[in-house]
């Protein structure tokens, strides 16, 4: 790994901070290839330890989903991976957390450029009170693009991608908090596929949809999984099932140590092994409704 | 309430039951509302007193001859006997007597009223006085009859009270059209009014039209625009003199030693307050804003950040005075640190400008502008970080989910969302600024007579002279005219002028600041 210099807010290159670059991102014909690798990891908020033991390999072009009840450090998890969690005061990981080879909470790296390269969607549709398109281009417009052409080339593509542009073509310029929720979840998405990252975080994207409107969702994450690594947090099984090439199953245990309840990563499989045979009698038990 | 949802039990349970909650007994929201009511009796007695008093005192027609006095003797009983009531004076076992007995008094004295013109073949004059109530009064017997379990006879008291206080209070209003300006009329007004929005809101919340929480914010807001209202017409009526006669000669006068002087008026008072809102403009807000900014998103949470957080709220709350006595120490007696800063902002400035910016031991208007933005700073962070606090933090979310720095975020998202905001909180700050007389006349401005500057515009160094010359401000100028007119009576009516003009500008900046929070939340939306 070469020295990396941090990126000013002025720095809008997107090749500076990270050397993520010398790594190619470029979408690789074998899937197995590994994203992300978390060795050990415990996630704190200041004394608490949320969640730990997490033994994680993230495969390139498949979709992971995070199950587990409520309280199991999931999310946690899931915002440690592109750095989210950073903006919680106190929040620190200890363990490995490796994307591409890159030891992601090395004090060199920059989590802006992080942020850039693992995008991310929320629980609750949060568009930004702007226009659709300045929804859209905000992302490659802060990574420095300026020409109206290129983002206009951009915008489509990316409402395209998220099978939104038929809907909203005429009305690019019209708010986006006008739209219904399910609208906005994929401009979200769009929005995160504007800044054309290499994986895509999605922290319960269909907790606040209607069942329609989450088969969008459900459809486009199948779409968009050819091009994007995607990793999920889900509190819907069938989703889960439905959707996702690899499972994770975790759960929330009495630490012995601190008397506070822990989240644990219990079980990590192929999709179809965790729901038709899994190792672990917790995650059986989850998956057939007996806990959680 | 309808019956069916009650359940079993039988009748007379039922209306037990339903008597209990619509009863002015037991609940504290039922205190609370006996209270309101028994407040707005009061009232309508003080205006009753107010017009007797006034009407005694100017033979006006209206008031003349036995009936109205009797009419309002009887307006009082029923008063009386309401706050009585509710204070459980007359006792549990008497409601029902007492509550005819005010419902009666109420209808002989607006039948009185009605009467009396009917025999004058005054109609126009007076009839309205009596509709509305009427009105109310019709309407609840009505409903009472139709329906005498869910609406007891316990409301007619309310109707009572509603038209005594109504009739009341137009009977003012009238007297006050009439007659010539009474001196307090315009207090009286606001009673009447008072009395008014109470009685019509006691009937609209009888008449299920409005809620009881309703009824308290219409009275809240009611009480604030009717004082504002009774404010502005009285400073008005003090000012009109000049106001309607000079205002050229006013708007462009200077201040004088005698009120009678032509050239007396407000242009340097005007100049002033201008320079000093500047000033609050260029040295506050960005620093009040950058602040509130670090203190939101930046700074840590810890034990000094709280600390500033406190200090800086009791900032806020320190009277404006002691600033004045910081802006004295610091900024026109000096100490040796200031005087050193004095001196290198000075021959900075003397090279370039051939003048000096600050002058030592002097009251200047650099010294009242730099005070009132100190003054005004802790409000603006304060308001300025409610603001930026209110910024969801989902939108931060967002926006650093697709890699913002954190000055983008709060540039592109937090700063915008938040500026409606900041913008009503500023400029609020600015109005009182603007508005403030204490400091000043601690750092000095002038409040007899002021030579009036050749020009502030002939050249670059008259410009800048004036900050460091001796100034004035409008509220200075209010307070040194009504303290004259002790001595000079001319000076009143050129104080309420100064007053009226100092009002419409405060108005005019606070519309500028609905106006702009209007377009910046239209635009977040």
């Amino acid at each position: 790994m070469s020295t990396v210099t941090p990126t000013t807010p002025t720095d809008t290159t997107k090749d500076v901070a990270l050397s993520i670059d010398e790594v190619p991102t470029a979408k690789r014909p074998e899937s197995a290839e590994i994203v992300f690798e978390t060795k050990d990891l415990s996630v704190y908020y200041s004394a608490f330890r949320a969640v730990r033991d997490v033994n994680l390999d993230v495969r390139q072009g498949q979709i992971t989903a995070l199950i587990g009840p409520s309280g199991c450090g999931k999310s946690t998890v899931l915002r440690s991976f592109n750095r989210m969690n950073d903006l919680i005061p106190g929040a620190r990981v200890e363990g490995s957390l490796r994307y591409r080879g890159i030891d992601l909470y090395d004090p060199k790296v920059d989590p802006v450029e992080v942020r850039r390269r693992i995008g991310m969607v929320f629980q609750k549709p949060n568009p930004f009170p702007k226009s659709i398109f300045d929804n859209v281009a905000y992302g490659p417009r802060i990574a420095g693009i300026k020409k109206k052409g290129e983002l206009t080339d951009i915008v489509e593509a990316s409402l395209q991608r998220a099978a939104l542009w038929d809907e909203v073509k005429d009305r690019l310029s019209a708010s986006a908090t006008g739209m219904s929720g399910g609208q906005q979840q994929r401009l979200c998405i769009a929005r995160a596929i504007a800044s054309s990252p290499d994986v895509l975080l999605m922290d319960e994207p269909c907790s606040a949809l209607d069942p329609i409107a989450t088969a969008r969702i459900e459809e486009l994450m199948a779409e968009l999984k050819h091009d994007y690594t995607i990793m999920i947090v889900t509190h819907n099984m069938q989703q889960a099932a439905r959707v996702s090439d690899r499972t994770a199953f975790f759960t929330a245990e009495l630490d012995s140590q601190t008397d506070q309840r822990t989240g644990l990563l219990v079980e990590y499989d192929a999709t179809t092994t965790i729901f038709s045979n899994p190792a672990d009698e917790r995650t059986e038990n989850y998956i057939t409704g007996r806990f959680g | 309430m309808a019956l069916s949802t009650l359940g079993g039990g039988d009748i007379s349970a039922r209306v037990e039951q339903t008597i209990q909650r619509r009863g002015s007994d037991g609940t504290p929201l039922a205190t609370l509302w006996t209270t309101l009511a028994a407040g707005g009796a009061v009232l309508a007695i003080i205006a009753m007193f107010a017009t007797w008093y006034a009407a005694a005192r100017t033979a006006n027609a209206l008031a003349s001859g036995w009936l109205p006095p009797f009419a309002l003797v009887l307006i009082v009983i029923a008063g009386l006997a309401l706050v009585a009531k509710q204070l459980g004076v007359l006792g549990q076992g008497r409601r029902i007597s007492s509550d005819l007995f005010v419902y009666g008094v109420g209808i002989i004295s607006s039948g009185a009223l009605i009467l009396r013109q009917v025999a004058k073949g005054d109609l126009n004059n007076m009839v309205y006085v009596l509709v509305l109530p009427l009105v109310f009064l019709l309407v609840a017997l009505v409903r009472s009859l139709r329906n005498p379990i869910s609406k007891p006879m316990l409301e007619l008291e309310q109707v009572a009270l509603g038209i005594a206080s109504i009739g009341t209070a137009l009977i003012i209003v009238k007297r006050l059209i009439d007659s010539e300006h009474a001196a307090g009329g315009w207090v009286w007004g606001l009673l009447a009014g008072l009395a008014v929005i109470i009685a019509a809101l006691v009937a609209c919340q009888y008449l299920g039209i409005l809620s009881m929480f309703q009824v308290m914010l219409f009275g809240a807001l009611a009480l604030s625009t009717i004082i504002l209202i009774v404010l502005l017409v009285q400073v008005i009526g003090d000012g009109w003199p000049v106001l309607s006669e000079r205002l050229g000669d006013f708007w462009s006068g200077t201040l004088r030693s005698r009120s009678t002087d032509d050239r007396l008026g407000i242009s340097q008072g005007i100049i002033g307050s201008f320079w000093i809102a500047v000033f609050v403009v260029v040295i506050a807000f960005p620093i009040g804003i950058a602040a509130a900014v670090y203190l939101e998103e930046y700074a840590p949470r810890n034990w000094f950040t709280n600390v500033l957080d406190i200090v800086v709220r009791n900032l806020a709350g320190v009277p404006s005075v002691v600033y004045g006595l910081l802006g004295l120490f610091l900024f026109v007696k000096g100490t040796a640190i200031t005087h050193w800063f004095i001196d290198r902002i000075n021959s900075f400035w003397m090279s370039t400008f051939d003048s000096s910016l600050i002058e030592k031991g002097q009251s200047t208007l650099f010294a009242g502008g730099v005070t009132l933005a100190i003054l005004v700073l802790p409000i603006v962070i304060i308001t300025a970080a409610e603001a930026v606090r209110a910024v969801p933090q989902s939108l931060r979310e967002g926006a650093f989910g697709v890699g913002a720095t954190k000055w983008e975020v709060i540039r592109s998202q937090v700063l915008p969302f938040a500026a409606p905001g900041i913008l009503t909180g500023t400029l609020l700050a600015l109005s009182r600024a603007v508005g403030e007389a204490a400091p000043l006349i601690l750092v000095g401005a002038i409040t007899g007579r002021l030579a009036p500057r050749d020009s502030m515009f002939s050249g670059m160094e008259d410009f800048l002279g004036q900050f460091a010359d001796r100034f004035t401000a409008m509220p200075i100028v209010i307070v040194g005219w009504v303290r004259n007119a002790g001595i000079d009576e001319g000076f009143g009516p050129a104080a309420g002028a100064a007053i009226v003009v100092l009002l419409v500008f405060v108005i005019m900046m606070n519309s500028v600041a609905v106006l702009l929070r209007n377009y910046f939340e239209k635009k977040r939306a």
